[in-house]
């Protein structure tokens, strides 16, 4: 029960933050919309994360392999 | 004016257009309200990528007059399914490449500035042993809003999969039940406690299903929310890897089962393979039903002749070892699919016509009923009369295999029960067939008891 209590709070929050629009010709349902929204920003920002990690380590790879060719000059 | 009373009974949902038939040929109207849309899937080169990938039925644009001209932009003439099959026919695997399909189809919309507006299962049929598209309506504009499809895709592949994977492989009859695919909470009430610790099970399927619950009695005012590009594309990425890991898992003891099935020598066997090659020979099908295929031995004697065959058995097992032995293979003409020939799948959905009971997606050119009549006449004490006019109803030649009561396997049936067979005899047999059918040929299996019959149905004469 408490488990529900404190999901209907996370859920109502976010239902208040992104309300819910109707647009195709299948029904998405409130709870779908409100779950979805929940995982998309989740898996999200982790992809978002990965993506900038790899970008950090490219210009990190790039800044070294100028210095490995000064080194062997 | 015409109407759309034309479109086939399963096309009404989706106002971009409708399936029809006009003089033995399907077509499909796309609608004006679609154009935009329509004309994307080509400008975007998603069309292109999809069909070319085998993911996407390929059509061309025809001049056919549309049904009904006011509503109509353009008429299709897509390619023919040779056989149109069913979820709650498909097995673990067929289900999972299906689930694969629509996730990869939706990864390549994104690509080209496109989605999926639907993820209906209904959508998907295998073709050449692989899942195909056969919407092409299915695809709208990339909008920066949540997927609209997704809860469809939960209901239709996710949840059957897990409910097959976890629970047990029966329950893929709820598909049958629940046209539009297994509720969130039915689906998170029957799998296993320990699927709540496993995250993408846990947030796709029990939290989904606790969200549907907490907001199903509220109303909620509508407004535009945008979802991030990586957000989307994350989502799916989610459900593929989920999907991705699903598997059927069984004891090794019980695939080998299958490959050990008859009573008689190896020479017996290939006695019978050779026999049902001639009468295939003889017949020269472009269709086959193999009805009660069991692991599909004798069905590849007709699809590996280039017949489009399908491999029915009630053994959700057996048909999961043929379709694996399918894809390995990489067999294009053989469709394994389950089905209880004594309940076979009725006509369903709005008015009993939205998808096709599978009498209704006949008659083949040919079936083979090998090795079924004594489970039908004793094991389900079916007559053999019910039996002859119902297989009379479903292929314009049979080739059907009379087992004597002598023989071992019908000893065992009747071991645990009282023989009230009479007329379980060959000369009732032949009589009873001999209304529905002209026998063509009789060739007993040497060094066996059995019988095997070459029947033209007397309505195909």
């Amino acid at each position: 029960m408490k488990v529900m209590l404190r999901l209907s709070a996370v859920l109502i929050s976010v239902l208040f933050f992104f309300p819910l629009c109707g647009y195709s010709y299948i029904d998405l349902g409130s709870g779908s919309y409100i779950i979805q929204l929940l995982i998309a920003g989740f898996v999200g920002f982790s992809l978002s994360l990965r993506i900038f990690w790899k970008k950090i380590r490219s210009r990190l790879s790039k800044k070294a392999k100028p210095d490995e060719t000064v080194d062997a000059k | 004016m015409p109407s759309e009373s034309q479109a086939l009974p399963s096309s009404f949902r989706d106002p971009s257009g409708f399936l029809f038939e006009r003089e033995g040929g399907l077509y499909r109207q796309v609608n004006r309200s679609y154009q935009g849309d329509y004309d994307l899937l080509f400008s975007s080169g998603l069309y292109k990528a999809l069909t070319e990938r085998g993911l996407l039925v390929r059509h061309d644009e025809t001049d056919v007059p549309p049904p009904d001209p006011q509503l109509a932009y353009k008429i299709l003439k897509p390619q023919l399914v040779p056989f149109i099959s069913y979820p709650y026919e498909w097995c673990f695997t067929q289900l999972k490449e299906a689930a694969l399909a629509t996730l990869k189809i939706q990864k390549t919309a994104f690509e080209h500035g496109m989605s999926l507006k639907d993820a209906s299962a209904f959508n998907i049929q295998f073709v050449d042993g692989r899942p195909l598209l056969v919407d092409t309506l299915s695809f709208e504009k990339l909008q920066l809003r949540p997927w609209i499809a997704y809860r469809q895709f939960c209901q239709h592949f996710l949840n059957p999969l897990l409910l097959i994977a976890y629970k047990d492989f029966h329950l893929n009859q709820l598909s049958r039940i629940f046209i539009d695919g297994i509720p969130m909470g039915l689906a998170s009430r029957l799998l296993p406690f320990r699927t709540r610790l496993r995250p993408g099970i846990a947030t796709h399927v029990h939290l989904h299903a606790m969200s549907q619950k907490v907001f199903s009695k509220k109303t909620v005012k509508v407004r535009e929310r945008q979802v991030r590009p990586v957000s989307l594309a994350g989502l799916v990425e989610s459900l593929d890897s989920l999907v991705r890991k699903l598997s059927l898992r069984l004891k090794k003891t019980e695939w080998a089962q299958y490959y050990q099935e008859t009573n008689y020598s190896p020479e017996g066997f290939e006695r019978k393979k050779r026999i049902v090659e001639e009468f295939l020979d003889i017949m020269k099908p472009d269709t086959v039903w193999d009805l009660g295929a069991n692991t599909g031995i004798f069905s590849r004697l007709a699809s590996r002749k280039g017949i489009e065959t399908v491999a029915f058995d009630v053994d959700f097992i057996a048909v999961e070892v043929n379709t694996r032995d399918c894809l390995e293979q990489k067999e294009k003409n053989l469709l394994p699919l389950v089905m209880d020939l004594t309940n076979p799948s009725p006509a369903i959905g709005w008015e009993n016509r939205e998808r096709k009971s599978l009498q209704e997606r006949g008659p083949a050119d040919a079936a083979l009923a090998l090795a079924l009549l004594h489970h039908l006449a004793i094991s389900n004490n079916l007559p053999l009369p019910k039996i002859a006019e119902y297989l009379s109803g479903v292929c314009r030649w049979l080739v059907i295999e009379f087992v004597p009561k002598t023989d071992s396997q019908v000893q065992r049936l009747l071991a645990t029960r009282e023989d009230i067979f009479d007329h379980y005899t060959r000369s009732d047999f032949e009589e009873q067939f001999s209304r529905a059918f002209l026998i063509v040929r009789i060739a007993p299996v040497e060094g066996t008891e059995r019988i095997l019959y070459l029947m033209k149905n007397r309505s195909s004469l």
